[in-house]
């Protein structure tokens, strides 16, 4: 895979990807207009919960349903903590990442006991659950009418600031996850990917580690529902949706599982289709339909993971003649 | 003698009525270097199964210096020191050879739940990888992805990521099956080194007869479910049950 490119080529490549990255989004209000710089906020939002699942899906190998219930917990935790006045956003944001961690401790032990496809039915039904109390709630959570006007600082409600402000949150977020990956314990949820019955032979207590994997991708979905809601300072239960749930899956598939910011670059492929052809006709999803077609005909891996693959073997026919051992 | 590290006491197993082991009794001695062979369907596979907590026994005990392990999850038997190679091939097949042995390495260290650092800059873990990959002459395919190693190597790398445990006690099932013979001669010579170099106690699984009674010290015979016989590959060699049942006329 790498035996052809030194250490040092890959740091340098990474370095370049995550400047790019900062320096796009970065520039995007100098564009001056104010529709830019939502879609932007939207992208590393939806991009931030993107990568949680994918830590799940893509590093651990767990396909959840239900991961709109942490994002939407999330900006639940947000919504109500400021509207009622109980703490400051300070406290309120970071409130959405516990929140979003503690509901994955309580469902995750629930789910983890079945494997495959039986697990993702069960985090599909009990994101369900949490859905269905949100929206019928009204005392606590304002049911289907959601939470509208919630008050944030002075100093982020010009959306401008907001924006980078969501921006430095979503990277710093990014440089940790991509931490975890490269961790130990990110090593071993990878091999649990691979082959869990054999990291069980190590002596490592799988469901421990899954568990723990739910509970960080939990904890960073409940923080981008948390952003989400500050930047619209409204809530409302389509956030628990199971639809969201499949956006996230969709994203991820669509940008690639297997590389670190796929799920990124499919969460503003995703979200540009839906505004672009969404002002013209209601029926945008036989668009989302027809292109996700496209990528799994065309770009099996993703649309990073294909075009990263080609690129890679093509230098690796250039170079020592070392096939490219990712097939 | 030496006491025995392994020590399975009438155990049993059966899937429908099908008894797969079928009161099945012996003793592993420390430092032994022994084969289990049979027929197919004798249920080789099954006793490792029952042996590392893959599979419950109906009745019967495993004791492994001493004390119980029957019942245990396979992850705590592995942690008391069984390491196991599996008949398919069963590695990380999209990590580099190295994160195959690495991640292994970093369980017995206990450090898999470090979240701050590097796996690769794990100094020790990486040095002791690379020690095991040159031990089973991998060293030069540390960087390549597992799964497109040629299926020799995929082998040899299953018995890295076991012997990475540290294990007093090595079972190995059917190390060198779909090996071609050149393949074959260097593994069981590399099996021997690695007993003798580590001083383990190994058990495999082979039916390839020129290997088993080539390296085994002492060679236990299951047919059906039950222990026909053990002893020396001279005993086995003339044993008239093992004879009938299994071997055939052509012995030797």
């Amino acid at each position: 895979m790498r035996s052809w490119r030194s250490a040092k080529a890959i740091r340098l490549g990474e370095a370049a990807q995550w400047g790019a990255g900062l320096l796009l989004f970065g520039t995007v209000p100098l564009l001056g207009k104010s529709y830019f710089v939502t879609m932007a906020n939207e992208i590393l939002v939806m991009g931030l919960f993107a990568m949680a699942f994918n830590l799940l899906y893509g590093v651990t190998g767990m396909l959840s349903f239900g991961q709109a219930a942490y994002y939407g917990v999330g900006g639940y935790a947000v919504g109500l903590l400021l509207s009622e006045g109980i703490v400051p956003f300070s406290v309120a944001l970071p409130a959405a990442m516990v929140a979003g961690g503690i509901l994955a401790l309580v469902l995750g032990p629930l789910c983890i006991r079945l494997t495959g496809v039986y697990f993702t039915m069960l985090t599909l039904a009990f994101a369900e659950m949490v859905w269905a109390v949100v929206f019928k709630w009204y005392d606590f959570t304002g049911g289907d009418n959601g939470i509208q006007g919630i008050p944030v600082p002075d100093v982020l409600r010009n959306p401008l600031r907001y924006y980078y402000f969501t921006l430095a949150v979503v990277f710093v977020c990014f440089w940790i996850l991509r931490k975890i990956v490269e961790s130990p314990f990110g090593a071993t949820l990878q091999a649990i990917r691979e082959n869990q019955e054999r990291v069980g032979f190590l002596g490592v207590n799988v469901r421990r580690y899954q568990l723990a994997a739910m509970i960080l991708s939990g904890a960073f979905a409940g923080l981008a529902g948390g952003l989400f809601a500050g930047y619209q300072r409204s809530i409302h239960p389509d956030m628990l949706h199971w639809t969201k749930s499949g956006e996230v899956i969709l994203m991820s598939i669509l940008g690639g599982v297997s590389s670190f910011f796929g799920p990124l670059v499919g969460a503003a492929v995703i979200l540009f289709i839906e505004d672009m052809i969404g002002k013209y006709t209601e029926f945008w999803e036989i668009c989302i339909g027809s292109i996700m077609l496209a990528i799994v005909i065309f770009f099996p891996r993703g649309v990073i993971g294909t075009l990263g693959a080609r690129l890679e073997g093509m230098r690796g026919n250039k170079g020592a003649g070392n096939e490219a051992t990712r097939s | 003698m030496k006491p025995p590290v392994l020590e399975v006491r009438k155990l049993s197993r059966a899937f429908g009525g099908l008894k797969v082991t079928n009161d099945v009794s012996f003793a592993i001695r420390e430092g032994e270097l022994s084969s289990i062979i049979g027929p197919n369907g004798a249920g080789k596979t099954t006793l490792f199964n029952l042996i590392t907590g893959k599979l419950i026994p109906d009745s019967g005990e495993v004791l492994f210096r001493g004390e119980r392990i029957d019942g245990l999850s396979t992850a705590e038997i592995a942690r008391r020191g069984i390491g196991r190679a599996f008949q398919i091939t069963s590695i990380f097949p999209e990590r580099s050879v190295l994160d195959n042995v690495l991640v292994a390495i970093l369980a017995r260290r206990k450090m898999t739940g470090r979240l701050f650092r590097r796996a690769t800059s794990c100094t020790e873990a990486v040095r002791e990888s690379m020690e095991v990959l040159d031990m089973l002459s991998l060293a030069g395919k540390v960087n390549e992805k597992a799964g497109s190693l040629p299926h020799g190597d995929q082998k040899r790398l299953d018995i890295a990521v076991a012997l990475s445990l540290n294990p007093e006690l090595v079972l190995l099932d059917e190390p060198m099956a779909g090996m071609s013979p050149e393949e074959r001669a260097g593994t069981v010579e590399l099996v021997r080194r690695i007993w003798k170099e580590r001083s383990l106690t190994l058990v495999f699984i082979e039916h390839d007869m020129d290997v088993v009674f080539l390296i085994s010290e002492w060679i236990r015979v299951l047919n059906q479910g039950l222990l026909l016989a053990e002893g020396t590959p001279e005993m086995i060699s003339r044993n008239r049950d093992v004879i009938a049942a299994y071997l055939g006329e052509e012995i030797e």
